[in-house]
């Protein structure tokens, strides 16, 4: 471990420490509570931000469930003696995930404009909520004389309250960015960016966004009691659509998809508004001017601010660092290490893949007609047609994205067919997308460990706690990695951003994040088309490497020299039905073949002119 | 059947409210949440226009209109503009930037006006009438039946039309409506105006129905965002009924049960809504894209 | 972006202006006003080494309320200019300092604890506009031994072993009822519907109604609104359905006037509908057409009525009047009305006359000698609205809230404030 790693943790218990003693440096009672509000207010945003900034999912139940944490704990101290924080706590943390739940279930069933609008619903709820329960929340009126709270016997006034405020939501952020900097948190990236690549990883998305989004609530539910406490009265107008508002706000301030940007949106939030108030009358012009103000200049948020800056710095450092190492920054790499006929890569298990029938009806429309075909281990099998040939259907069949209408589809043993993506993707299919599908945020050599979610990916408080066991994985995974892009002659590029990558990159980067998973099944959807000749070569080379290691392989492709290349055996598909099978010269001579790709009833034409109807604007612009 | 035409007539104020935010979603995918203040503005406007200035309703109607789209168009230079004219997503910063503007309005016309309500004269004189066995006020008719047209017509124009069509391609891909050759900025600011010109120019019908306040904008937001919820967005007719269904709903509830209950029974039927139809009423549907 | 409603605060803001009889115990004291007359010059010169006597005034400047703040901040400032111009409380000079609170508990208290800590000492203060924000504030400011006093009036609030320096100028809104209570019963009317808003203070009023009503037999249906209703005819046809014979509205702000409009379209006047106290805080008669106020009795306090002799006849009242247009109050005069004007300058009287009696600025030495207020001999106090025969701040150690009179009501038609802030019914647009 390299010092700086060290030095890392040893910084931020420090700065905890700092925080937790500055009653003592000499803050005041002001700024005592000024504190504990922007801790409150950060684990709020905190909670937001996991479903927001990681899942993607816009929720502004937060505020509801911080009331939820404050009422629980209001009523159990006040009607029931119970001020023991730590029981409060658990209670709290016990009815928002129930809470959380009941709301996220429904919401996220239905994607992401339902959860949104459930969210807010229940923000809007609140008061005739609290209204309806009357007798124990105080309606209204709102519930007075929340006493002092205990921990184990011992008041907890003033200062001491500080203390435990501020660890508290210390050890919130300490577990949040160990499940975040986790294949987890790499798997919220994946999510983030796109529902299909996470499903294709083999996620199961809407369970990890139901987790985020009840892992969002714990520390809204922890914030309400730590409210509930502070201020000894709570009122239905603290948890207003106004301050699910002001979350949003700081969260967006401090960037919604950074572990500690929360911190600083709840400080400019909690402070700003509160100088702003000095100018009586005309202080609601200024804060709107104020959030006009923050809203242009944290469009990505602070966080964002401070990567973009680094963004602009960091190229520089790494071309020194690649000077060193004697690679290339970018563009084309040096032939690939493990390159045609040095194959290096361990023997894959790949597993015959069976299509028998296949049908996909949309609407009236017949997109695949009857379509069977077979892919076998250490060969290539290649699907060639023109647009609207059914290609990609079949593709999205095979991985699960479309139920057939009839027909069945066996990997091995298994049967695909009727399965979800995410399953589909756990029974051992990996595939690429036409244009790939690249999370921001992740270095490259992370991108490619997100490969191997589906295979195996450690328990979450494996995570949390950093067990030998998690670091023993993750380390394997990197290394693994990292081996995989050597291989395929992009090492080099292990540890910049992968969104950063030129598209031949991208897509070495694809087939290694597939290899990564150690498929029984390889789909590969036109990696080929709008890579250069270099690119090619090298995509070539790799493709050839997982057919030695006994790889299944079924490449969809308009570029027909590649095809030709590549394939052991090709299967034509014209208007959703298989128009023809066989091997590569079987295909070249079939005049049907011919008639369909130029149009021209004979066999006259040559196959230099179908290669270049292939490798036309149609076959590269895509 | 009173309960009834109140209902409708407060929904075709949720409607106005979801039609302005739709314009704006459907030409540039963003979130107007300054609309309600909008709306509010023009009651003001008509204040200054019939009692301050004098002028007759029709002059009211024209400079209502002709202020609120300036303004609207100024909140899309000083909020919007400066964030599209960079990458990435800017949704969620617009979304502050836009109910910024929505505080200062608020600010403004309270720094001017105070927080009593101010009157604005009836469009048409003559008060209530009997109809369909109950009582509506003529304004009210008046206000329902422009909703309804200008709802309609938006929702023709932008289903029917080149300029229609190519607002509904901005809202979907900007990048992809750019390379077709659709100028995004122009149709942003074009949203702008023709959604504050719709705010001015209701000024009178509204403003006699609910008086110019400080707080209007505030209910009319909330509500608005209700029949978007429930209708669907980025669809005028989904607003349109939205705004009615959120309308009756509400008059019904309260109407026939106690105090609490019209917010949960709404929130009831919004997850009823939400279970048949995903996407809010006439929400466009979703196909999944690899 | 939906403020905090206004709650009881406000209602009680309003009640303050209510007028209240002396009860003889008091009126018979043979106390004078110049009480603490027997400062001894070393006590004065104490004092006034303390500097400038802060009062912090904590209330809601831009929200839905802000009319009324600034009604009340007006108060305070005329008062303070009359007590500075004689020479200050005990020779401190009465400095006021206000805080935009926006309604907001937290945010009322955040700000509240800046000026602690800061270091500004704070002699005494206007604890909020909402009982809200009284709620919240009230735990520090007991905890710093400041005393307030504001026309808050939740009875939670009247709790002297818990907060021993606070104390309402104003009643709760229990007070309004009976006027009303003697009325049903002189109609001999058997069922009375309520229409309020679904907030502290309308669930405050909806009750308070209900339980007195049902004490003498006469039943009640009620409807409740809430803030952000634009339109009450579902809640009104509601009541009409159950034939009512007297409608009780309580309504406060905006929403009023959407309860008069949606009555009007309806077409419901044959059912008398008596605003309170609170819905009378609106001009409705400058602001709704005279036809929709067909019917309708507005809740006045007897010693705002410009026809009420006493109004003209107290110099405290008109020298406040007086001071008012010369420090440019006249629109809030004219606007909400001399009795808004009152809160505010009835709490810096009221201190000022205990402080002089305590011969002390020591919050918890004026709190101690408000509980035993030797009250004045004169007809007029130096507070305008509860003096002479109409009441007095007889407050104990068990009550730190005055008590009211039945007949300081009247059931009014609306009308609009003349220039001197007192109500000519009958009058408007």
């Amino acid at each position: 471990m390299s010092p700086a790693r060290l030095a890392r943790p040893l910084v931020l218990v420090g700065l905890i420490l700092i925080v937790v003693f500055l009653p003592w440096l000499g803050l005041n009672d002001y700024w005592d509570r000024q504190v504990i509000l922007i801790v409150i207010l950060s684990l709020i945003v905190s909670g937001l931000n996991t479903s927001l900034g990681y899942a993607g999912e816009l929720a502004v139940s937060q505020v509801a469930l911080y009331a939820v944490g404050a009422y629980v704990a209001g009523y159990l101290s006040v009607a029931h003696n119970v001020d023991d924080i730590a029981v409060c706590l658990l209670a709290a943390m016990a009815a928002v995930v129930v809470v959380g739940l009941a709301s996220g279930i429904p919401g996220l069933r239905l994607g992401g404009w339902s959860l949104a609008m459930v969210s807010f619903f229940l923000v809007l709820l609140i008061p005739s909520v609290l209204d309806l329960l009357r007798a124990e929340t105080g309606g209204a009126e709102g519930l007075p004389g929340i006493p002092v709270p205990k921990l184990a016997g011992l008041e907890l006034d003033g200062r001491d309250f500080y203390v435990f405020a501020v660890l508290v939501a210390a050890l919130w952020f300490l577990v949040l960015r160990n499940i975040i900097r986790s294949p987890h948190g790499n798997a919220f990236l994946v999510l983030k960016q796109s529902p299909i690549l996470a499903a294709s990883l083999g996620i199961a998305v809407y369970r990890l966004k139901l987790f985020a989004y009840v892992v969002g609530a714990i520390p809204a539910g922890v914030a309400g009691v730590l409210f509930a406490f502070l201020s000894g009265y709570i009122s239905p107008s603290s948890f207003s659509l106004g301050f699910a508002f002001t979350v949003l706000t700081a969260s967006i301030v401090g960037g919604s998809q950074s572990v500690y940007g929360a911190i600083f949106g709840a400080a400019v939030l909690q402070l700003g508004p509160e100088r702003i108030a000095s100018f009586q009358s005309y202080s609601l012009i200024i804060f709107g001017a104020f959030l006009v103000v923050a809203g242009l200049v944290f469009s990505e948020g602070a966080a964002g601010l401070v990567r973009m800056l680094s963004r602009r710095i960091a190229p520089r450092l790494a071309e020194r660092t690649a000077t060193w190492t004697g690679g290339r920054r970018s563009g084309p790499a040096p032939s690939p290490v493990g390159g045609p006929g040095v194959s290096s890569l361990p023997p894959l298990d790949g597993r015959p893949l069976r299509v028998t029938g296949a049908t996909k009806v949309f609407g009236g429309l017949t997109a695949l007609d009857d379509v069977s075909l077979e892919a076998s281990p250490g060969q290539v099998t290649a699907l060639i047609g023109p647009n609207g040939s059914g290609k990609t259907t079949l593709l999205n069949l095979i991985s699960g994205f479309y139920r057939p209408s009839g027909g069945t589809v066996h990997l091995g043993d298994t049967r695909l067919d009727g399965l979800t993506p995410y399953r589909t993707a756990r029974a051992g299919v990996a595939r690429t997308f036409q244009t790939p599908l690249i999370p921001a945020g992740m270095t490259t050599r992370t991108f490619v460990t997100t490969g191997r979610y589906a295979s195996g990916r450690p328990a979450i408080p494996a995570a949390v706690l950093r067990t030998p066991g998690y670091r023993r994985k993750v380390a394997g995974d990197e290394a693994d990695a990292s081996e995989l892009l050597d291989l395929l002659g992009i090492g080099s590029q292990a540890d910049t951003e992968v969104v950063s990558l030129p598209l031949g990159t991208r897509r070495l980067a694809e087939l290694a994040r597939c290899l990564a998973a150690r498929p029984g099944l390889f789909l590969f959807d036109e990696v080929g088309s709008g890579l250069d000749e270099a690119d090619l070569h090298r995509l070539e080379g790799a493709i050839d490497l997982i057919r030695r290691a006994g790889g299944t392989v079924v490449l969809v492709e308009h570029n027909f020299p590649l095809v030709l290349k590549l394939a052991d055996r090709i299967h034509v598909l014209a208007n959703g039905a298989l128009l023809a099978s066989g091997t590569p010269a079987e295909i070249q001579s079939d005049p049907r073949v011919l008639e369909e790709y130029t149009g021209a009833p004979s066999a006259t034409e040559t196959i230099a002119d179908l290669e270049r109807a292939a490798a036309g604007p149609e076959g590269e612009g895509r | 059947m009173t309960t009834v035409w109140s209902g409708l007539s407060i929904g075709a104020l949720y409607c106005l409210v979801a039609i302005g935010y739709n314009v704006v979603l459907l030409a540039s995918g963003m979130f107007n949440f300054a609309y309600a203040q909008l709306v509010m503005l023009g009651t003001y406007m008509a204040y200054v226009a019939t009692s301050v200035l004098g002028l007759p309703v029709i002059a009211a109607v024209a400079f209502g209109g002709a202020a609120v789209a300036i303004i609207a168009v100024f909140e899309e230079r000083v909020a919007i503009a400066p964030l599209t004219a960079r990458h990435g997503d800017h949704h969620q910063a617009a979304l502050i930037t836009t109910v910024g503007v929505a505080v200062i309005i608020d600010g403004v016309t309270s720094k001017i006006w105070g927080s009593q309500a101010k009157p604005i004269p009836d469009p048409i004189p003559g008060g209530t009438l009997h109809l369909l066995g109950g009582r509506v006020g003529r304004g009210d008719l008046l206000l329902i039946g422009l909703v309804v047209v200008v709802g309609v017509s938006l929702h023709v124009w932008s289903r029917k039309t080149i300029g229609g069509l190519a607002s509904l391609a901005a809202a979907e891909d900007t990048g992809a409506a750019m390379a077709r050759g659709v100028n995004t900025r122009r149709l942003a600011v074009g949203a702008f105006a023709v959604s504050g010109a719709i705010a001015g120019l209701f000024d009178v019908v509204v403003g006699a129905r609910t008086y110019a306040t400080p707080t209007l904008a505030d209910s009319l937001a909330l509500f608005g965002f209700v029949a978007i919820a429930i209708g669907g967005s980025g669809s005028q007719l989904g607003g349109l009924i939205g705004g009615f269904v959120t309308g009756l709903a509400y008059a019904v509830a309260e109407r026939y049960t106690n105090t609490d209950w019209p917010q949960v029974i709404v929130f009831a039927m919004f997850l009823l809504v939400l279970l048949t139809r995903p996407r809010g009423l006439f929400g466009g549907a979703v196909e999944r894209q690899v | 972006m939906n403020r905090p409603a206004p709650r009881l605060g406000r209602a009680a803001a309003l009640l303050a202006a209510v007028p209240v009889l002396v009860l003889s115990a008091c009126g018979s004291s043979s106390s004078t006003g110049s009480a603490g007359s027997g400062s001894s010059s070393t006590t004065a010169a104490n004092e006034s080494a303390k500097g400038p006597y802060t009062f912090l005034y904590s209330g809601d400047f831009t929200g839905p309320t802000q009319t009324y703040t600034q009604a009340e901040v007006a108060g305070l400032k005329i008062a303070a200019s009359e007590i500075n111009a004689k020479g200050g409380i005990l020779g401190r000079q009465i400095n006021i300092v206000t805080d935009n609170d926006q309604n907001d508990p937290t945010t009322a208290v955040n700000l509240l604890e800046q000026k602690i800590s800061s270091g500004t000492k704070i002699d005494a203060m206007y604890p909020g506009g909402s009982s809200e924000v009284t709620q919240a504030l009230l735990p520090i400011t007991t905890r710093n031994k400041i005393l307030t006093v504001d026309a808050t009036s939740d009875p939670a609030l009247n709790n002297p072993s818990k907060f021993p320096y606070h104390f309402g100028d104003s009643e709760s809104v229990a007070q309004t009822i009976p006027p009303f209570v003697k009325l049903a019963q002189s109609k001999g009317w058997k069922k009375v519907a309520i229409i309020y808003g679904n907030d502290t203070t309308g669930q405050a009023v909806q009750s308070g109604y209900t339980d007195a009503l049902k004490k003498v037999g006469i039943s009640t249906v009620t409807a409740a609104y809430q803030d952000s209703s634009l339109d009450m005819t579902p809640q009104l046809s509601s009541l009409q359905a159950a034939h009512p014979d007297a409608l009780i509205i309580s309504s406060y702000g905006v929403p009023s006037i959407y309860v008069i409009k949606s009555r009007a379209q309806m077409g419901w006047f044959s059912t008398p509908a008596y605003g309170d106290l609170i819905t009378s805080a609106m001009p409705l008669a400058k602001i709704v057409p005279p036809a929709s106020l067909k019917n309708y009795f507005a809740q006045a306090s007897v010693t705002t009525l410009a026809s009420n002799p006493d109004a003209t006849r107290d110099p405290a009242l008109q020298q406040m009047i007086s001071d008012a247009k010369a420090m440019g109050y006249s629109a809030q005069l004219s606007g909400v009305g001399a009795g808004l004007l009152a809160v505010g300058f009835n709490v810096l009287q009221l201190i000022h006359y205990a402080a002089v009696q305590a011969n002390s600025t020591d919050g918890p030495t004026v709190a101690k000698a408000l509980e035993h207020l030797k009250q004045p001999s004169g007809p007029y106090p130096p507070w305008v609205v509860y003096y002479g025969k109409y009441g007095g701040f007889n407050y104990t150690t068990s009550n730190h809230f005055p008590t009211v009179n039945v007949a300081n009501f009247a059931y009014v038609p609306p009308g609009t404030n003349n220039a001197d802030g007192l109500l000519v019914p009958g009058t408007g647009s």
